[in-house]
This record gives structure tokens, C-alpha cells and sequence, in this order.
């Protein structure tokens, strides 16, 4: 619990944030065993800055949705060829990745705001309302430099799971992303290693 | 291991911004030989929110608990035998304290007519490379320095500045250290000095530098004088320093400056005054009538000695007191002076602040009078006398203190507060130690994300911000050696 309160102190320490995380869709219902899936995004970097690395935590609640995997996009690079990892517990989902690409290419990449930075698909598993948010600690995004940016302002999302109907369905584009098969579940992708350099 | 963590609570790993100064939880502690005499050993521990803890010297047997009350002061007496006797010497008397929430730890190593004391770094400020400031011999005893193991079976490669015991000068040797075992080492003549002195290690190790009885600036002067500080690993040395006379001397202070990397250029007031090689220092005395700046080219290590009485008729004698680099300052501090027995001493607290701040600067709640400019460094300095018991000062923007007094023949000196912020990192990331900066390195640190710093001069640690994260990768990423992070 002290390590807790001490990170919670530590954290509230740092300056205003200038960006944001927002969960997409920010919320959806779905059929009990059925999947759904939220992109992760980011808005509010600021002119001619580029994003370098994150490591996130996505909290949800255990007894309403199972996070089952994590798909990484292309914002900071082709996924297979930057260092991506995630770690996922019933209840949250780490999520990170370091850049190979040069400043000026991140800039080109994520040129239009917000941008996804990953997203999360989750077996419904119980009847009820889960608040997606993000945890305290890891909590990092770092810019082109690998200077670490302003704690960003998170706009919670919802996964509500009924045992009717679904009022709403996941949106086109991630089902499409889920489809393409660039799911990576806890391991770090090897850029370039296979490239000899 | 991120995997074992249910809910963020229950994580055993650390959080983001981590602990960078000298408060913490979990300390490794020892103390030096002073001059013959039974010792009055004392461990003065202080907080920001009320806690708990315990003092421990495993090896002796001797545990106790202790309670911290914000803004006063808890004083912990331990066993005499606690303190480290002769030299070449492995003993299991290391002092271990814990706490639930952060504390600051002073210790105190007195007996009449030769005291000094020293500010104690947390482990995680503790590192694996180390070069030693203490002061030559003087005639009541050698230049010496004593090593803390934090963690079995670290193992030690020293290469002593001067002749030492069993070990001649410039020959690297080794030991073997388990957690709480201490190991000292003295320098075989009066006059010789074991500043300077090389010491790595295979895990974080605690080190104190000093000499048993010390005349300063030299032997023309009387009387010697026990001197000791905790030396911080080279990780966190800084270049920018600010200083200010001790009250009451007329003829100035000592100081040394020790240089981390060979091209060190020292620059005092304004002036280039040397170059320095890699672990060597230099020495000089600097005035009693205005405050002083030091600048180094490269990460330093400041310390401002108490001259001996004879230096200038003053009630006085020798101490060591580390001066904190301006990155490291702290925006308050609670400290302590010794108790008023056996010695009475007459105290003192030197502040360094903001000139934007100094009517604004508070100790005890009051305002401090008669700050003078330090230089054009923007800061200005202040000298205050303090009576025996509990201080606590602040300022809106970080500031450095300094704890002193003086008695018959006798002194003390500490830093209120060290920052153990990596200030040194910029040449970091070679994490494998192959000579250049690669996609393997990267991986490492990426891999190790969300982890303690492994000391202060961790090669993942990028930022040295003392925790491995995927900034830290991102950041070596941009410092490989060849394009795209390939090897060659």
C-alpha cells in the first residue's frame, strides 16, 4: 500500500499535460463471450514533436472483461520492426514500445492527431459495466529525444457486456486491424534482428 | 515479473520518479575509525511523514525499532564496537536501517575533541563505481576509507591512491563482500593519502572516506581531527557548486575538488584554475570574506574542510563537509545538531538560495537574514547560527544547506541534502560493455522497462532518473553507434 500511496504522491508531483489519451470507441456493448476491442490513442503532442516511446497500463475489471491481446500500430513504425512488448493480467494490460525511427520520420507518421497507439481486445466474460483507464504506473510516453513528456489526461472508456443484443459493435477499421494478424502477445518484437544487420 | 502484478498496489516494482535524493527507505550504513577513545555512535534519522523503522547491525546482534515524527528528529545510539577498527579488515558490523516511509539518516561519530558526521545515501543512490575523498594523515592517525556490502557476495577491485595496508599504491586488488560486512583500509603513513582511490564493484557498495585524525590544512597546524563523509558513487557527481565560508573563521576554508575523467577543467570565480586528470583533486584555500563558485568541465566531487584551531585562533578543528552540486538541491530540509553532551558546540547552518528567493527562505519558520551574492550565479549565500536541537528550513525553488559547529578542538559538518539524480549519464547505454552502442543494448534496457536502477551508475539508466524504462532505450537508441542501431 506504501508503494502505492508513494507513486500516487510521486505522480501527482509532475507539471500539466498537454496530451491526451482517449479510448476508441469510448464505449461499446457486446454479447457476454463475445470479444470486443479499443484502440488506445493519442492527441495533443505539440508542433514538431514526435512521440519516441510509451509504456502504458490499461486497467479494466477483471470479473466483466479478459484482455486477450494487444495489436500495435504503425505510428511509430512498422510494429514488427520496432521493440514492442506487452504484459496482460486479468485485470490490466502493460503496453509498450521504443521507436527505431528517426525524429523527423515519427513526425511523418503522426502527422494527424489523435493517432492510435495500440488497441486491446477482450473476451466479455460477466454481465456488467468496465471502466477502461489508465494505471499509474507504468505511465510513460517520451518524445523523439527519449525525453519523457507531461503525464497525459486520460478520457476514461467503457465496455459494458449484456446477455441480449449489443447495442453497438466494435467499429469496422479494428475489426479489420484485428483481422490482419499483427497481434503480439508478451513478447518484444526483434526489429532488425532478423535483418542481419 | 510485471506478470505477478495483480493490481498496481500489489507490484513489487517501483513507480515513476523515483526517488532521487537522500531520503529513502532502506540504508546501508557504517562508521569509520576515529582517534582512541571510546566512540559516541549516533544515527540521527528525520521524515516528512510520521513512519517507523529499524536500526540494525546484524553482526553484532543489536536491533532496535525506532518512530519518526515529522519535523523533529530521532536519535539512535548504537554500539561502540559498530565502528570499524585497523585496516585491511573485514568485519560484520555494517548497520542496516529500514523504514516504512522515507527517511533522512545523519550519522554521528563522536568523541571529545575529534567528532565529525555525514549525511547516509539510501541504497538506491548507492552505486558500482566509486573514486574516494577523504584528507592525508595527521598526527593522531591515517588517511582511511571503509566500504558496506549491500548485497552477498558483491565483489570488490580496489586500487588504492597511496601505500596502504598489505597494499601497495596503483595495484589493484580484490575482495569479497556479503551484505553488511564492512571492509576498511588505512594508509600505512601519517602523511600519505588515500584520495583518489579507485573502487568498483560487481553490486552497490556504501563508501565513507576520511582520516582518523586529520590536521588541515596540514601538520603546521594543530589539532587533528576525526573526518568522515558518505562519498557518492561518480553516477551522481555534478559541475556546478556554490559556497559558503564557515562562520566565524578568519583565514577561509579548505576545499577539494575531485575529478571523475582526465580533461577536468576547475574553474573558481570565474578563473581556470587547473586541469585535472581522472581521480586526481585538487586543493586550495578559498576566502572567508565572500561566498565562492566552483564550475567543473566534467562531473566533480566538492568538499569544504574546517581547518584546524592553530589555522587562525578560532574554536575549531577539522571536518568534512561534501557541497552539493546546484542540480541536486532541495526544496527543504530537516536537520539536526548534535545533542549538547558531552561537547557543547556552537552551530551553524549555511544556506544556499535563489536570490529571487532569499526573502522568502524560512528556518524554523523565520525569515533568514544577511544573505550575500555568490558571485554571478544568481544564488545568493547565508551563514545562520543555530541553537542545539532540530531545524527545518525551506525555500520555493530548490536550495542547498550545510550543518556545522564547533567546539574545543573539535567540529562537525554534513550536506543537508544530496540529490542522487544521475547527473553523469551522458555516456551511457553500452550496457554489454562491447565498446559501442547497439541494437543488443537497446533490447536489454527495453526488456528490463519498469525496473530499479542497478545504483546510480547504471549503463541502462540513460536518463538517470534511477529507473530502467523504454525513455531510457529510445534515448540509446538515438546514441548507436552506427545507423540503424547495426553492429559492425
Amino acid at each position: 500500500m506504501y508503494k502505492l500511496l508513494f507513486c500516487l504522491m510521486a505522480g501527482g508531483a509532475l507539471t500539466a499535460s498537454a496530451s491526451t489519451i482517449t479510448f476508441q470507441p469510448t464505449s461499446q456493448t457486446v454479447n457476454l463471450g463475445a470479444t470486443a476491442t479499443v484502440d488506445v490513442n493519442l492527441s495533443g503532442l505539440s508542433a514538431g514533436q514526435a512521440l519516441g516511446a510509451f509504456d502504458l497500463l490499461v486497467d479494466s475489471n477483471s470479473s466483466i472483461i479478459d484482455p486477450t491481446s494487444v495489436t500495435f500500430f504503425n505510428y511509430l513504425g512498422n510494429p514488427t520492426l520496432e521493440l514492442t512488448g506487452s504484459n496482460l493480467t486479468s485485470s490490466s494490460v502493460e503496453a509498450a514500445e521504443t521507436s527505431f525511427e528517426t525524429t523527423a520520420t515519427l513526425l511523418g507518421l503522426q502527422g494527424t492527431q489523435p493517432f492510435s497507439l495500440f488497441a486491446i481486445t477482450y473476451n466479455a466474460i460477466g454481465v456488467g459495466t468496465s471502466t477502461l483507464t489508465l494505471g499509474s504506473f507504468p505511465e510513460i510516453l517520451a518524445d523523439g529525444s527519449g525525453n519523457k513528456l507531461a503525464l497525459p489526461t486520460v478520457t476514461a472508456g467503457s465496455i459494458t457486456v449484456v446477455n441480449g443484443s449489443p447495442s453497438t459493435v466494435p467499429e469496422p477499421s479494428t475489426l479489420v486491424l484485428m483481422m490482419s494478424g499483427l497481434g503480439v502477445l508478451g513478447s518484444a518484437v526483434r526489429r532488425r534482428h532478423l535483418a542481419q544487420r | 515479473m510485471f506478470l505477478s502484478c495483480g493490481v498496481i498496489g500489489a507490484c513489487s516494482i517501483t513507480c515513476a520518479n523515483a526517488q532521487t535524493t537522500n531520503q529513502g527507505t532502506d540504508f546501508y550504513l557504517g562508521f569509520s575509525q576515529n582517534y582512541s577513545g571510546g566512540p559516541n555512535l549516533v544515527l540521527f534519522l528525520t521524515g516528512g511523514t510520521a513512519t517507523t523503522g529499524t536500526v540494525a547491525v546484524p553482526g553484532l546482534a543489536f536491533t532496535t525499532p525506532f518512530s519518526v515524527t515529522p519535523g523533529t528528529i530521532t536519535a539512535v545510539d548504537l554500539p561502540a564496537s559498530t565502528e570499524s577498527q585497523g585496516s585491511d579488515v573485514i568485519i560484520n558490523n555494517g548497520i542496516h536501517v529500514t523504514s516504512m516511509a522515507p527517511v533522512t539518516v545523519y550519522g554521528l561519530n563522536q568523541i571529545p575533541y575529534t567528532t565529525d558526521a555525514y549525511l547516509g545515501l539510501p541504497k538506491p543512490l548507492l552505486g558500482t563505481n566509486y573514486i574516494v575523498l577523504g584528507y592525508a594523515g595527521g598526527a593522531g592517525g591515517p588517511s582511511e576509507f571503509q566500504i558496506v556490502g549491500s548485497q552477498d557476495g558483491t565483489q570488490v577491485t580496489i586500487t588504492p591512491s597511496a601505500d596502504s595496508t598489505n597494499h601497495p599504491a596503483g595495484i589493484p586488488f580484490k575482495i569479497t563482500l556479503n551484505e553488511l560486512q564492512t571492509y576498511e583500509l588505512q594508509a600505512t603513513s601519517d602523511s600519505t593519502d588515500l584520495s583518489g582511490t579507485l573502487i568498483s564493484s560487481t553490486q552497490p557498495i556504501a563508501l565513507f572516506g576520511g582520516s582518523v585524525c586529520t590536521n588541515i590544512p596540514n601538520d603546521n597546524f594543530v589539532a587533528c581531527d576525526y573526518v568522515v563523509e558518505q562519498i557518492p558513487a561518480t553516477g551522481s557527481w555534478g559541475k556546478d557548486f556554490l559556497t559558503v565560508p564557515l562562520d566565524t573563521r578568519r583565514n577561509g576554508d579548505t576545499f577539494r575538488v575531485l575529478a571523475s575523467q582526465a580533461g577536468t577543467t576547475v574553474t573558481i570565480d570565474g578563473t581556470v584554475v587547473t586541469t585535472l586528470g581522472a581521480a586526481q583533486f585538487y586543493q586550495t584555500e578559498l576566502s572567508d570574506t565572500a561566498n565562492h563558485t566552483i564550475n567543473t568541465s566534467q562531473p566533480s566531487l566538492v568538499a569544504q574542510y574546517s581547518n584546524s584551531t592553530t589555522y587562525d585562533g578560532v574554536l575549531s578543528d577539522p571536518m568534512m563537509m561534501l557541497i552539493s552540486p546546484t542540480e541536486q538541491f532541495q526544496t527543504s530540509y530537516s536537520v539536526t545538531t548534535p545533542a549538547s553532551s558531552p561537547e557543547t558546540y556552537t552551530n551553524y547552518i549555511n544556506v544556499v538560495a535563489k536570490a529571487s528567493d532569499v526573502s522568502t527562505c524560512k528556518v524554523d519558520g523565520n525569515p533568514i537574514p544577511a544573505f550575500k551574492p555568490i558571485g554571478t550565479s544568481g544564488y545568493d549565500g547565508a551563514q545562520i547560527p543555530v541553537a542545539t536541537g532540530t531545524h527545518n528550513l525551506s525555500c520555493p525553488d530548490p536550495f542547498g544547506s550545510y550543518v556545522y559547529g564547533f567546539a574545543s578542538y573539535d567540529s562537525y559538518g554534513y550536506p543537508g541534502g544530496l540529490g542522487g539524480m544521475g547527473i553523469n549519464h551522458l555516456n551511457r547505454c553500452d550496457v554489454n560493455g562491447d565498446g559501442q552502442v547497439d541494437y543488443r543494448d537497446v533490447d536489454v534496457i527495453f526488456a528490463d522497462r519498469n525496473t530499479p536502477a542497478n545504483g546510480v551508475d547504471d549503463e541502462r539508466d540513460a536518463d538517470g532518473d534511477l529507473e530502467i524504462t523504454v525513455a531510457d532505450a529510445r534515448i540509446c537508441q538515438q546514441k548507436c553507434t552506427y545507423t540503424a542501431c547495426a553492429t559492425h
